[in-house]
């Protein structure tokens, strides 16, 4: 039996596949491209008025002018601290609770459809009872954030600590592990996956949240800031905040989901 | 029937387990079960499915009590998981988090053992298993062969007396299954290991085994333990020998009846739940 060498003539070109490779992501970006050139194009031609629609070439020098005059900084900076403080307790409580619900199988059986029911809810539309607990006070959006971050984290961190196979557990007490080195030596680090997952969806909620209170309590931040670019019918700029917004989003999912690929690329 | 020797380095002795389900009459798993292993030896424990074999791995393997009787190791009375037992499980059990080499040290790493000689180690039982400069891959990497033989790698870099196996080759193909039972009989004999294994497959039991205890349908007991006369290793010629086919024929003719009985059990079960 003979072997034949690749035709060099039919093999496929590194083009070919570098465009196999990455189809979805330069297929998604054709048709971002093609519908911002539509969008820019509708607007030139007078399709569609610039007093109703900015074009991107008039949301990216927006965009310029509000970094350049130290506005979106300084709201980026109140947004980002206030969702950290929201992430970290919402990671503490979260994980806490999600800990305890799956030590505690009846209360975890107990309270998982009410945490599904709060998840599910409108939480923005609770925001006056807030209100009156903590004033128009940054502690406010803080406290909604986390509630908002929060659920996701128990919901998942429970998930995750079930879903450890007996068998990892027994693996550990072959090796006469104590229960306090299972849970930290193959429990966690088993789980840890699924757990960031939910770490993920939280952050994703904060943001959110964040975001949207701000919006609402006319505090500060970035949601502040897009509520006064609306009263004052700065089109350009708020599209260009919203835009802003929308980047940081993007940002947001793309880091978590880069980290959470490495967490289980391992696995 | 049971056979007792002297020097026994473990002994199963008058084991018996039930389980309660609510609303249902207790089950019987194991009922006053004896069994001895001697220094060195390999004895596969064979049964049909639901006789028992996987609670008397368990058991022997101190991760969950007996009603009654005892589990004896060298001469002492067992409390739990014994550190002359290592146990290799049927379901994937490595860690997918841990490199093949992070996994072998695994054992290592809790008896505190430094890193550089853990590394050394998990290098020496990595090649001890055929995994040799795979040491540095995630499970996740390897095929369900490989992955079995590093979760043997790391039983084994406890350095255990007995090593306890409950279907380790289960979820593998038949030629795989094959070739790594040859892998276990080279380790065993490189390092004097004493080996039991549970097992429903009959060929395995008579390919590796110098003694096959075989097990009734519920209640679990050892009906009868057959002495393999074959001569090691055993490579295809010996498996192909009408020897080889006489034993697997006279396990056969024993289990016969009691798989026979254990799926007219669970069909019956299934009738009733209907």
């Amino acid at each position: 039996m003979t072997t034949k060498a690749p035709n060099p003539a039919t093999a496929p070109s590194k083009m070919l596949k570098y465009w196999h490779r990455h189809m979805s992501t330069l297929l998604g970006l054709g048709i971002f491209a093609a519908l911002l050139a539509l969008w820019e194009t509708s607007i030139s031609l007078g399709w569609i008025s610039k007093f109703v629609l900015t074009p991107p070439s008039g949301i990216v020098k927006a965009l310029i002018k509000l970094t350049q005059n130290g506005e979106l900084t300084g709201a980026l900076f109140t947004t980002l601290s206030i969702l950290a403080a929201s992430l970290g307790l919402a990671m503490v409580i979260g994980i806490s609770i999600g800990y305890l619900l799956y030590r505690n199988q009846l209360w975890g059986k107990a309270f998982e459809p009410l945490l599904g029911a709060i998840f599910a809810s409108p939480l923005p539309l609770m925001f006056p009872i807030f209100l009156v607990l903590f004033g128009r006070t940054f502690y406010a959006i803080i406290f909604l954030a986390t509630i908002y971050g929060s659920i996701p984290i128990i919901m998942n961190t429970r998930e995750a600590l079930l879903s450890v196979r007996r068998t990892l557990i027994w693996v550990g007490r072959s090796f006469r592990l104590s229960e306090t080195q299972i849970f930290w030596k193959i429990i966690v680090p088993a789980a840890a996956p699924l757990m960031f997952s939910g770490i993920r969806m939280g952050l994703i909620y904060a943001l959110l949240g964040v975001v949207a209170f701000e919006f609402l309590t006319d505090l500060g931040g970035l949601g502040r800031l897009l509520s006064e670019l609306n009263y004052k019918f700065k089109i350009p700029e708020s599209f260009a905040l919203t835009a802003a917004t929308v980047m940081l989003s993007g940002l947001v999912l793309f880091i978590t989901g880069w980290i959470e690929r490495s967490i289980s690329n391992s696995r | 029937m049971t056979q007792k020797k002297a020097n026994a380095v473990l002994s199963v002795e008058q084991v018996s387990k039930s389980f309660y389900v609510e609303d249902e009459p207790p089950i019987l798993a194991l009922s006053e079960t004896d069994l001895e292993v001697q220094k060195g030896e390999f004895v596969a424990v064979i049964g049909p499915s639901g006789c028992g074999k996987s609670t008397l791995f368990n058991i022997i393997g101190g991760l969950i009590p007996s009603d009654t009787g005892q589990i004896v190791v060298e001469g002492k009375k067992t409390n739990g998981p014994d550190k002359q037992i290592g146990m290799v499980f049927q379901e994937e059990s490595t860690f997918a988090w841990r490199t093949v080499e992070e996994n072998i040290a695994f054992p290592l790493e809790l008896a505190g053992v430094p890193k550089q000689d853990r590394i050394k180690q998990a290098a020496h039982f990595a090649d001890l298993v055929g995994l040799s400069g795979f040491e540095k891959r995630y499970p996740a990497e390897l095929s369900g062969g490989m992955r079995q033989r590093v979760a043997l790698a790391r039983t084994l870099a406890l350095e255990p007396q007995i090593l306890l196996m409950d279907e380790p080759f289960a979820a593998l193909d038949e030629q795989t299954r094959m070739l790594l039972g040859e892998k276990i009989t080279e380790i065993r004999e490189a390092l004097d290991q004493t080996v039991l294994l549970i097992t429903h497959n009959i060929t395995e039991a008579v390919q590796l085994s110098d003694r096959v205890a075989i097990m009734s349908f519920r209640p679990g007991v050892i009906k009868r333990i057959l002495d393999i006369d074959l001569p090691r290793p055993r490579g295809p010629e010996t498996i192909s020998s009408d020897k080889f086919g006489h034993y697997v024929g006279e396990i056969w003719a024993d289990l016969r009846e009691e798989a026979a009985r254990g799926l007219r059990e669970s069909e019956k079960a299934l009738a009733d739940d209907h």
